[in-house]
């Protein structure tokens, strides 16, 4: 970032600055939390501007340095979302509905019970909407692992939603006949 | 065929199951493992985005308004 582009630089910043509040408040569940770990990001890409390749990514760029200070430093200070189900299941405001719906608090508690890893890719992909290989780049780990977080993510979620049984989403360790099996059971 | 004016009953989400993933060359130990439906993706995907849309349409806390503000006039300082 040259002189000149100093005001590019702080008008990409403050462009980013929802996304990365609700990449970090969906992140550590913890809105006072998330005001601290978005302070200290803006503070570190204050301090590293230089090193900051305008027309880049900017908001890639931010949510490493965040995810990176949430994973160094927060997250060893324990004041994240425990992941404790049977706590959570209990503050559910309502049971999971066989239809998907769920309350949007109820959805949030239930994000918290996924590992920090598996919350980070999902919210990476599926709700910041940035590519496997983007999001594998941001959290420093290859592809493949991107992939199966996420999927893995999902799978949990999907539990506790009531959208598929234990059995089902558990079905990674089964076979491909014990599959059909349970397909059979259930639709024949 | 169906009836005129009737509308066929929506696949529950229950309804789908499981496949498995497809090998990919990038892919880890960590990846021989299921896949959900396409139908339970939707809802997590809608439900996920509506949540994180929420936050993001927020105002920014003072705070932080405060500390770019801060940062700024630091810089304008030196």
């Amino acid at each position: 970032v040259t002189p000149g582009s100093e005001s590019d630089f702080h008008r990409a910043l403050i462009g980013a600055i929802p996304n990365v509040r609700a990449f970090a408040v969906s992140l550590c569940g913890d809105s006072n939390l998330a005001s601290d770990l978005v302070q200290e990001t803006l503070m570190k890409a204050w301090a590293g501007r230089d090193s900051f390749e305008l027309g880049t990514n900017m908001k890639a760029w931010l949510f490493t340095i965040l995810r990176n200070t949430y994973f160094s430093a927060y997250r060893r200070s324990r004041r994240i979302l425990p992941d404790d189900d049977v706590r959570v299941t209990q503050q559910l405001a309502s049971p999971p509905e066989q239809d998907g719906h769920t309350d949007l608090q109820d959805f949030t508690r239930m994000l918290g019970l996924l590992s920090a890893d598996q919350r980070e890719a999902l919210l990476l992909v599926g709700a910041e909407g940035v590519s496997y290989e983007e999001a594998a780049a941001i959290s420093g780990c290859p592809v493949g692992t991107m992939k199966s977080r996420v999927n893995r993510a999902r799978a949990r979620l999907a539990q506790l939603m009531g959208l598929v049984d234990e059995e089902e989403t558990t079905s990674a360790r089964m076979s491909d006949r014990r599959l059909a099996g349970l397909v059979d059971r259930r639709f024949g | 065929m169906p009836e005129e004016g009737k509308v066929g009953k929506a696949k529950r989400p229950t309804d789908l199951r499981v496949t498995k993933i497809e090998t990919d060359e990038n892919q880890d130990s960590e990846t021989s493992e299921a896949k959900l439906d396409a139908g339970s993706q939707a809802i997590i995907g809608a439900q996920l985005k509506l949540m994180y849309n929420k936050i993001c349409t927020e105002p920014v806390p003072t705070q932080i308004l405060e500390l770019l503000r801060k940062l700024e006039r630091k810089e304008h300082d030196r």
